[in-house]
């Protein structure tokens, strides 16, 4: 929002400007193709904020992409649910959207759970890779720590340096950790082997297992 | 020796400087080597017109939504009126759709440009004032001719969504419509007076032929 803002303000500053340096006949002519070239090069900018200022969550419960942003259609998408009780500040007021060049750009604070979703991805065909591109868009906040188990894959200790055995139960025959849910749908492989499609949402969520 | 021209590239930004300055020539000769001609036959320079619209919609095709067909039509549906208008919006747009793409939204851009032309004839006398071409009143009609020709040309996508959609397209379309306003004011600040002295010249404006068909007495 506030670089829609700052690049309305400056075409419209560049533009009196141009009025005001040419000769009285002339200002029409000055001020008009000021405002147009300085409009073609921000075009680019103007577009993408003006998007994201006026997107609309998909409102369909059957869409793998309810509750985001209608920018994201066709994209791929990691979000982080936190536990309410362990949030980072920054997310405490319900579910960020950030963009993939990290721009956070709308919260859905009537979502049932705190957190951030990192959208826009397009390409990406593993979910670790999806995982990892979302995580540098925030590297402190989402930062992840995992053990590698060879064959067995990957397992996740930490997203954002929280220890889910400080917040929910671990001991012989319960835990808490990480799950990951593809496009609402619990998934069935481990991040590191997870194909995705053209427009998947991956969801990292809390979860108690017993056995 | 003979040399392959078609050999030599030229990248996009290249291409579409050399597409302005041939669009500038024109226009220039256009302008400079009129007053030559004399003919009081305004099929002459309706042809030349329709032939400016066409190249300058295809040459500026790079430009996202600047062209000078609306800007055109404005100018046509002044000095022409309304039968000139909707001959004006539905040649151009099918001689240049033939290059860049025809389809089901063909007619809704004469739909757009014939609206525009119309309401310019109707709105005539705001334009001309004591025989002279009042541009400030010419620049913000030409602003909001962007808008609503985008608009009318959007109502294309009803075929394929549902209309609750439709207010949405509208609202991200108006970065894309602030280009057309824009560069719709840039051709009247830069083209309106000569191509008005021009069209003076072949077209006689205390004539029937020049104002609205359906104005009344």
């Amino acid at each position: 929002m506030s670089s829609l803002i700052v690049t309305i303000a400056i075409i419209l500053i560049l533009t009196a400007l141009g009025y005001f340096a040419a000769k009285e006949e002339y200002r029409l002519k000055s001020a008009s193709l000021v405002f147009l070239v300085v409009l073609l090069l921000s075009s680019s900018t103007l577009s993408t904020e003006w998007a994201r200022m006026s997107s609309e969550l998909v409102d369909d419960d059957g869409d793998s992409h309810y509750g985001l942003p209608d920018l994201w259609d066709g994209k791929q998408v990691v979000c982080f649910h936190f536990p309410a009780e362990a949030t980072p500040s920054e997310f405490a007021d319900g579910r960020h959207h950030i963009d993939f060049d990290g721009t956070d750009f709308k919260t859905d604070k009537n979502w049932n759970s705190t957190g951030a979703c990192v959208g826009g991805f397009e390409g990406y065909e593993n979910g670790l890779d999806l995982l990892n591109a979302a995580i540098d868009v925030r590297p402190i906040l989402f930062e992840l720590n995992v053990t590698d188990y060879g064959d067995l894959g990957l397992f996740i200790n930490s997203i954002g340096g929280i220890d889910l055995c400080t917040i929910g139960p671990c001991g012989d025959n319960i835990w808490t950790s990480w799950q990951i849910l593809h496009n609402g749908a619990v998934a069935l492989a481990g991040i590191s082997s997870l194909s995705l499609n053209d427009d998947s949402v991956l969801t990292f969520q809390t979860t108690t297992t017993t056995w | 020796m003979l040399f392959d021209a078609h050999a030599v590239t030229l990248s996009p930004n290249e291409q579409f400087v050399l597409d302005l300055a041939i669009v500038a020539v024109a226009i220039a000769s256009l302008i400079f080597t009129d007053s030559k001609f004399k003919s009081k036959n305004p099929g002459l320079i309706f042809t030349i017109i329709i032939v400016l619209a066409v190249s300058g919609r295809l040459l500026l095709d790079p430009i996202p939504n600047v062209q000078p067909v609306t800007f055109l039509a404005i100018m046509v549906g002044i000095y022409f009126g309304i039968s000139y208008s909707i001959a004006f919006a539905t040649i151009v747009t099918l001689s240049s759709n033939v290059m860049l793409e025809h389809g089901i939204w063909s007619n809704y851009q004469i739909i757009g440009w014939a609206t525009i032309g119309i309401l310019a004839a109707l709105l005539r006398n705001q334009f001309i004032q004591n025989e002279k071409l009042n541009i400030t009143h010419l620049a913000i009609f030409a602003a909001l001719s962007g808008f609503l020709f985008d608009w009318i040309v959007s109502l294309s996508i009803l075929h394929n969504v549902d209309t609750s959609f439709f207010l949405i397209y509208l609202l991200n379309g108006i970065p894309f419509d602030l280009l057309h306003a824009g560069g719709n004011v840039v051709f009247v600040a830069w083209l309106a007076n000569p191509l008005s002295e021009l069209m003076n010249r072949h077209t006689n404006l205390t004539n029937s032929e020049a104002v609205p068909e359906i104005a009344s007495n």
